[in-house]
């Protein structure tokens, strides 16, 4: 008897836990709208408001790889955008539940796009929610868009059904050249938070091809403290990502050393980088040295110079080590002249001298436009790839050639 | 002899478990470091050596007073009439405790997870567990331990290493880099909460079997759970950096960012449960000992008609302990680390005083 009551209790007690999941709190499928990209831009109107545009999957709409068109999926946009303005990004969007039957989810959103004059405006108005609501992940990547940032979401992408999902991948396949950065919320709201190192941001074009609006990366978007400075282009910004560390891929073209024609030049390919920031004192004065070393492999030649020759594939390296040396350069003239100090010197040294750093640190907006940085570049080629000499008739018995 | 309220006993090694995870408990969620950024890991250490002094404090007393609990060692030393007034100070002490950690956890499945569900809701589920456990006694929560914790340690070391590709170790310096009052305030916080609140085993000394190995025991368990704090926070100061100073539960903010491959993303909930495991423990003990000592206190022959109407009273304690959670977190930073001292370090030594001027001892 007593037995059986308590296989009684124990599916009582199975039951109750089954049937009240989540009383309170449950989203079911079909009453959420998934969003995967924001844009946030300063209000048409007026510019103390703000514009939200979310962009909501329509699961409907969704082709699957292998419909044809036809009777399976819709012929309407897999994506629908909502647009709104309110006094702030909150009530913006839970004002959405007045054009959308559905509350939105946030969750699983891909990227945050800010319009250029919300950036400039600064963005610490924005972003709070992004942070302080349970929903949105840090993981969420963070640019900003030349224009408006509405626009970029009703791009065309012809590979991807979804304009945000479209530009999320664009900064993910940014490794392949490192001409770009990639920043999540949580890098940007790290950089927000510091006192000296100044945030940075994808940065996101509308181009027009012919009939058609895509997206494309051009560079990156430099802040100062919350507020929008300037951008570096795609050069730049490489110089940049240099210094960070975050080099992953990407090409290098030069010009050939034994030729020097301007119109045949070399292309190298970037295999590993690495980047690090020495902050020194030298007579009382503060320097600070950034050591890169790279390794690469030759990827194109366009002339019809023998790269197999020992003294060609040294002057190759010195080269490479020039063009890294003028982008990292390129990239400090830059911030130095933006005061912006994107590259965290100002962290490296607090790390370093911790005492001295109590009294720089209020001047370092007068300190670092004036910083002495010293660049210096190791450079390596490793293989010539599949084939050694550039196609070209008469190697063999060339006296020339060795 | 008189029959006693609690006939189980546990062993040196179930003591050092319950403490391990009494003390990770719920200081693993709430953030350390509002007063001190990026040092607090070095905090955490330093809170441990003051959380170990006060250890060795009133284990001393425990170790005069071998097989007597708390409230057995407050009759002995002060008499029946003080000797009670005490206990009833250390049994509000430990309700009070005990109904913050209800409060803690309850707090943070709203603010996470479930923000439109009322917080009453997960009180009154947290203190029903707890309630089914203390009814059963001490062995039980003790085998429910050693059944935890190697869950608890698997998902805690899963979660470093899915994490590994987020840190950046060079977030957590430079070194020591606050100034000595702020170091030395954040460090008494540390000290109060969660090590000293380890006054809580003076009730539970006398149920370990081998009387001889409980204290080595018990600093093994508050060195363990020092390390894993320190590790856990290392690790959330290296993937959060500076972000952490104004996360309200920054242990979560980390696991949430965990992105394996886009494979292994997601798993907060997994991960959490563990937490909740500990924090299971940490209530259940507050639960269990503010139950035991009533019923001594008042000569109860079984403390079991009293599990009811201390979980009540916790339940309520809990709703009415602070008015939100932005009180909370102050509390816990700015006053109860000051609160909890005259519990953890005075009252214990005034003890040990008092026996050594009468000469109190437990008579063999």
């Amino acid at each position: 008897m007593k037995k059986r009551l308590k296989i009684l209790y124990l599916w009582l007690i199975l039951s109750i836990i089954i049937v009240t999941v989540g009383c309170w709190d449950r989203r079911e499928l079909d009453t959420i709208a998934i969003v995967t990209g924001m844009g946030i831009d300063t209000g048409e109107v007026d510019p103390e408001q703000i514009q939200v545009t979310a962009q909501i999957v329509k699961a409907a709409e969704f082709q699957g790889p292998t419909t044809t068109g036809g009777s399976g999926g819709g012929q309407g946009k897999p994506y629908l955008n909502v647009t709104n303005t309110a006094e702030t990004v909150f009530d913006a969007i839970r004002e959405f539940t007045h054009i959308v039957n559905r509350k939105l989810y946030f969750p699983h959103n891909q990227i945050l796009i800010f319009g250029e004059q919300a950036a400039k405006n600064g963005l610490r108005r924005y972003i709070d929610f992004f942070l302080r609501d349970p929903e949105p992940r840090l993981i969420t990547w963070v640019a900003v868009a030349k224009g408006k940032a509405g626009d970029v979401l009703e791009t065309k992408a012809e590979l991807e059904q979804l304009p945000s999902l479209n530009i999320s991948q664009l900064i993910e396949a940014r490794a392949a050249t490192s001409e770009v950065s990639a920043v999540n919320l949580r890098d940007f709201m790290e950089r927000l938070m510091s006192r000296t190192t100044a945030p940075i941001a994808t940065l996101v074009e509308v181009k027009e091809h012919g009939e058609q609006k895509i997206a494309e990366l051009v560079g990156t978007a430099v802040f100062k403290k919350d507020k929008m400075v300037g951008t570096l282009d795609k050069k730049e910004t490489r110089g940049l990502l240099w210094v960070l560390n975050k080099i992953e891929s990407g090409i290098i073209i030069v010009t050939c050393p034994e030729c020097k024609d301007e119109t045949d030049k070399t292309s190298l390919e970037i295999i590993r980088a690495k980047g690090k920031i020495v902050p020194e004192l030298k007579n009382g004065q503060l320097e600070i040295t950034v050591k890169i070393k790279e390794e690469g492999n030759l990827g194109c030649k366009m002339c019809k110079q023998d790269v197999t020759n020992p003294s060609h594939w040294s002057a190759l390296e010195k080269e490479k080590a020039q063009v890294i040396q003028q982008e990292v350069r390129a990239a400090l003239k830059k911030a130095q002249n933006l005061n912006a100090d994107i590259f965290g010197f100002g962290e490296a040294v607090h790390k370093k001298y911790p005492s001295l750093w109590k009294e720089w640190e209020g001047e370092w907006d007068k300190i670092f436009p004036k910083l002495k940085v010293n660049v210096w570049v190791e450079a390596k080629l490793q293989s010539t790839g599949m084939i050694t000499m550039p196609a070209s008739p008469g190697w063999v018995g060339n006296e020339d050639a060795t | 002899m008189k029959m006693q309220l609690e006939q189980g006993r546990i062993s040196s090694r179930e003591l050092l478990v319950i403490a391990f995870v009494f003390t990770i408990g719920s200081s693993i969620l709430l953030n350390s470091s509002v007063l001190v950024g990026r040092n607090a890991w070095l905090v955490i250490l330093a809170g441990m050596v003051e959380g170990l002094f006060f250890a060795f404090i009133f284990t001393t007393l425990a170790m005069r007073f071998k097989g007597k609990n708390l409230v057995e060692i407050n009759n002995l030393i002060f008499g029946s009439i003080l000797g009670k007034v005490i206990s009833l100070a250390y049994l509000g002490y430990f309700l009070l405790v005990g109904s913050l950690a209800l409060r803690t956890f309850g707090a943070f499945f709203v603010v996470g997870f479930y923000p439109e569900t009322p917080l009453i809701v997960f009180i009154v589920l947290e203190a029903i567990v707890c309630a089914y456990a203390v009814r059963h006694g001490l062995e039980v929560i003790a085998r429910c331990s050693l059944i935890f914790v190697p869950i608890v340690i698997i998902f805690l070391v899963v979660d470093v290493f899915f994490l590994l590709n987020q840190m950046d170790l060079t977030k957590l310096l430079p070194f020591f880099d606050v100034s000595w009052s702020q170091f030395l305030q954040a460090t008494q916080a540390i000290a109060a909460f969660p090590f000293g609140e380890t006054i809580a085993f003076l009730m539970i000394f006398a149920y370990v079997k081998e009387q001889q190995k409980a204290r080595r025991s018990f600093f093994l368990a508050l060195f363990f759970a020092g390390i894993i704090l320190c590790v856990m926070l290392a690790k959330v100061i290296a993937t959060l950096g500076d972000i952490v100073i104004i996360n309200t539960y920054p242990f979560l903010t980390s696991v949430r960012l965990i992105n394996v491959a886009e494979v292994f993303t997601r798993l907060e909930l997994i991960i959490i449960s563990s937490i909740l495991m500990m924090g299971f423990l940490k209530m259940a003990i507050f639960y269990y000992v503010s139950t035991l000592g009533l019923a001594q206190v008042f000569k109860l022959r079984s403390y079991q008609p009293l599990v009811i109407p201390v979980g009540i009273i916790m339940i309520v304690l809990s709703m009415l302990i602070v008015e939100n959670t932005n009180e909370m977190m102050k509390l816990a930073m700015y006053k109860y680390p000051y609160f909890a001292l005259p519990f953890q370090f005075g009252l214990p030594l005034l003890s040990l005083l008092v026996a050594a001027i009468r000469g109190v001892r437990v008579k063999v």
